[in-house]
């Protein structure tokens, strides 16, 4: 096998065995054999621990595979932004979903809880459509007014929401709680429309790999080479934008994740697209779900998972950006 | 002109700027005051204040009703929006919050000689009106007793200490007629709702948790660390409490929140039809410490333990 | 064939191209010479499709504006002024890219080693592209633009930052390709010596279209740069006087 599917497979197989190790650990100790004994007798019918079973389907499992999808939805959406902007600092929030989702969730507390995920959808949405609004120059979106775009509007948004808290008409708690971000109300439901919002939108954005490397060369250069740019640019941000926009109406604003997988996909299997998309989803996927087991098996409480991404992410980066050279990137 | 030049210039007068504040800063604590006295708050801050107070500015209803308990509600000049009891402090001016904070300018504008503070406000304003030359004092009680000593407190500096002695005696008593009748009952445990998802609730060192465990709960959360941990829902289901407590500020309505939910349904407290939802009044007594805790006592108790309060 | 009729390129308020007006014939071989801002590279941006413009563009009897993006790039290819590229690929990968237009997933095309060859540099082929040098990296963009198969290329300066010999080597190259070359030249004698025609520009303007080895190229030269020019043994044009 290449190297760099070599290093594809090792993702995976790590993903794998974080997905069931997460599983058997939290802030309740089961023990390892009787993870498994539950799951078995679960599915074979037998009794079983019932407490361990709940803990186990209910509040673990939903929870490890929505850190994993949305792990892997920041990471894919983090390294289209690098990717279409050409700027390292890409994150996918960079076109103002994350202002726009706390105001439109700051709207929902003002109306009634259950409204809050969708509206911070909506708005998040809204922030985007209005990024690419400004940002298209003779019909074609520019990567640079884009950027400034997306700046302008997230202080925008993030304005009229702080203006709302401040009028304490909203519920000043619940978007405090809110904007910390977090996969703590994680159930099957979550999963499921999130991996749905996926299948469709993923393919999306893995059909145009090819296209990727040449945009990276700049837009004049892709369009010589025969790429159409502006198809790559609409499909590609909106699908990343709309899939980040449902996660993070779910789960809050998840720094970190999407700036970091990219680059340390790139430090570990190199530029191309075909190897590296797949890598930074993997990675993404792999680092929300440690963080967040780490986060919740917390003896003293549960800690917000922003603060662990950032503490499992950053060292990571800085370590790989010291060692320049972290595999032998030759073909 | 040389740069170096108008370098050595913009140093020098920032010199001389940094040593007139910090002058400045000297005078305004050597300004001299008829009589004086120093008192330890709840911060464990040392406050000179001087006497007689005359004119107060509460920026907590925790505060507010402490001073209107002990008898020194005359001498409160302003308070906040929050204010709700006694009916006298809705009507007091208010000094207004930006986002739970008072305006300096505001309380300055008052003129008091003694503000009252939770740690709501921040540092900044309290070192603020400090530099002004208006002491303030910072009350947040963390238990039953906390209240007590703070009642006395106020009491001592305001004139008022047969109030406060009176006002402490009456909790006492209040307070010790319902652990009374509970006191050989079983202890049950109890979940502190402040947030549902995620699941904020209340710490070992805090206010809430003595309430609890005076009306005769087990807080579940007793162990975790800081006044207000996340509890994750796994840790719930293993602790499987018995009551569960819900502030009003959670939007929770009624118990059908918590039913048909695999893991909620599966919780004593749901299944046996003990879970308490808060109103506003309710939510209130629990959060602020003062007179009218011995409400929120027995409110929980009389929750906990039905069969031994009669219906009043 | 190329056919540029009363061609005319505003960028925001600015004129940049005023009323061009010409011909190119196949496997001619142009090079365009002016002052810096006449308007070349705005040129070759225009032919390459990637600014709007008025008048009639017409390529192969086609509007520009009408191609798709992908028909236009199999039939014109642009090597850019050479950049700083942070990217790392392989200059194997880097030359690869040209095929996106005949296999999409162009990794798996073979059989770039002939552009390699052509422009000389096959013994890079391993080498991460931000690791060489800028005049190797001039020669990688040519061997991607010729592994696009065009029957136009486009050049923007493309001797600019090579050695003497690898100006020789690349001028052969461009010279013998079996392909209509459209070339920004700063050096005249090449320009001179090797092209077909030479368009020279001015202030957007079009200043007329010349022979290669013409007495007229080298009296509008003289005029356009205040400079007397003169030919010396029919090969080189050098100024006149002490």
């Amino acid at each position: 096998m290449k190297p760099k599917f070599l290093i594809l497979f090792s993702l995976l197989i790590l993903l794998i065995l974080n997905i069931l190790f997460s599983i058997s650990i939290g802030p309740v100790r089961i023990p390892f054999d009787s993870v498994t004994s539950t799951i078995f007798y679960y599915f074979m019918g037998d009794p079983y621990n019932r407490i361990y079973m709940l803990i186990i389907f209910y509040i673990r499992m939903p929870r490890v595979f929505l850190a994993v999808l949305v792990g892997a939805v920041l990471a894919i959406s983090g390294l289209i932004t690098q990717t279409i902007f050409r700027n390292p600092l890409g994150d996918p929030y960079l076109t103002g979903i994350a202002s726009g989702a706390a105001l439109g969730a700051s709207i929902g507390f003002l109306i009634s809880p259950f409204v809050v995920e969708p509206l911070a959808f909506a708005f998040a949405m809204l922030a985007v459509f209005i990024t690419f609004i400004i940002s298209r120059v003779d019909g074609e979106f520019s990567p640079e007014i884009m950027i400034l775009a997306g700046i302008a509007v997230s202080f925008l948004f993030s304005a009229l929401a702080s203006y709302l808290i401040y009028l304490k008409e909203v519920n000043l708690r619940g978007v405090l709680f809110w904007l910390l971000g977090g996969l703590y109300g994680a159930n099957w439901n979550d999963v499921f429309y999130l991996t749905i919002a996926s299948l469709i939108l993923f393919p999306l954005i893995l059909y145009f790999v090819p296209e990727f490397d040449l945009m990276l060369m700049g837009d004049e250069q892709a369009k010589s080479m025969g790429v159409d740019t502006k198809r790559v640019k609409l499909i590609t941000l909106l699908s990343s934008s709309i899939v980040t926009s449902f996660a993070v109406s779910m789960v809050g604003i998840i720094g970190f994740i999407g700036l970091v997988s990219p680059h340390i996909g790139r430090k570990i299997i190199g530029e191309s697209h075909r190897f590296l998309l797949p890598a930074s989803i993997l990675i993404g996927a792999n680092l929300l779900l440690a963080s967040d087991t780490i986060a919740r098996s917390n003896p003293g409480g549960e800690i917000p998972v922003g603060i662990i991404t950032s503490f499992v992410g950053a060292p990571l980066l800085i370590y790989l950006l010291i060692r320049r050279r972290f595999f032998d990137r030759g073909n | 002109m040389k740069w170096s030049n108008v370098l050595a210039i913009i140093i020098v007068a920032l010199v001389f700027l940094s040593i007139g504040y910090y002058a400045g800063q000297l005078n305004n604590h050597t300004i001299q005051a008829p009589q004086k006295i120093v008192v330890t708050d709840d911060l464990g801050r040392n406050v000179t204040i001087y006497l007689p107070i005359k004119r107060v500015v509460s920026m907590d209803p925790s505060n507010t009703q402490m001073m209107y308990a002990i008898g020194a509600g005359n001498l409160l000049v302003a308070d906040t929006s929050y204010d709700w009891w006694p009916a006298q402090a809705k009507s007091l001016p208010k000094v207004e919050m930006d986002n739970g904070t008072a305006s300096v300018e505001e309380v300055v504008s008052y003129n008091p000689n003694l503000v009252l503070a939770t740690t709501i406000q921040s540092t900044q304003i309290i070192d603020q009106l400090e530099s002004l030359g208006i002491p303030v004092l910072v009350l947040e009680p963390n238990n039953i007793s906390g209240i007590y000593r703070d009642m006395y407190l106020l009491g001592n500096i305001t004139g008022h200490k047969t109030g406060a002695i009176n006002e402490v005696n009456y909790m006492k008593s209040y307070i010790g007629n319902i652990t009374s009748k509970i006191a050989n009952l079983p202890r049950l445990r109890v979940l502190y709702m402040l947030w549902p998802d995620p699941i904020y609730t209340a710490g070992n060192n805090t206010f809430i948790n003595n309430i609890i465990t005076t009306a005769g709960g087990i807080n579940v959360a007793a162990n975790l660390t800081g006044p207000w941990p996340i509890i994750n829902n796994e840790t719930v289901l293993q602790d499987n409490p018995q009551v569960i407590l819900v502030d009003n500020d959670t939007g929770i309505s009624n118990i059908s929140y918590f039913k048909n939910n695999p893991v909620w349904e599966n919780i004593s407290a749901v299944q046996n039809n003990r879970v308490y939802i808060f109103n506003q009044t309710e939510s209130n007594w629990m959060n602020e410490p003062g007179p009218l805790t011995i409400y929120a006592v027995r409110m929980v108790a009389q929750f906990l333990y039905p069969q031994v309060f009669n219906e009043t | 064939m190329i056919e540029a009729i009363d061609l005319s390129v505003k960028i925001g308020k600015n004129q940049i191209l005023k009323n061009l007006n010409f011909v190119i014939h196949e496997r001619e071989k142009i090079a365009i010479i002016g002052p810096n801002g006449a308007g070349k590279t705005t040129l070759l941006r225009v032919l390459g499709g990637m600014l709007p413009y008025e008048g009639k563009l017409i390529i192969n009897g086609k509007e520009i504006s009408e191609y798709r993006r992908q028909d236009l790039a199999k039939l014109i290819s642009y090597v850019p002024q050479i950049f700083y590229t942070p990217y790392t690929f392989t200059v194997e990968e880097f030359v690869k890219m040209g095929k996106y237009i005949s296999i999409r997933n162009w990794w798996n095309a073979e059989g770039i080693d002939r552009y390699l060859d052509e422009v000389g540099i096959l013994n890079l082929k391993a080498r991460y592209v931000n690791t060489i040098s800028g005049g190797e990296l001039q020669k990688v963009l040519i061997a991607r633009a010729l592994a696009q198969n065009p029957r136009i290329i486009m050049l923007d300066e493309p001797t600019s930052h090579l050695d003497p010999k690898a100006v020789f080597e690349l001028n052969r190259t461009i010279i013998n390709l079996e392909k209509t070359v459209i070339s920004v030249v700063h050096d005249i004698n090449a320009a001179f010596n090797l092209y077909s025609k030479i368009m020279i520009m001015t202030n957007g303007q079009l200043y007329g279209i010349f022979s290669g080895k013409s007495k007229e190229f080298v009296d509008a030269i003289s005029r356009i740069y205040q400079i007397e020019y003169e030919i010396l043994d029919g090969k080189f044009i050098v100024p006149k006087g002490p």
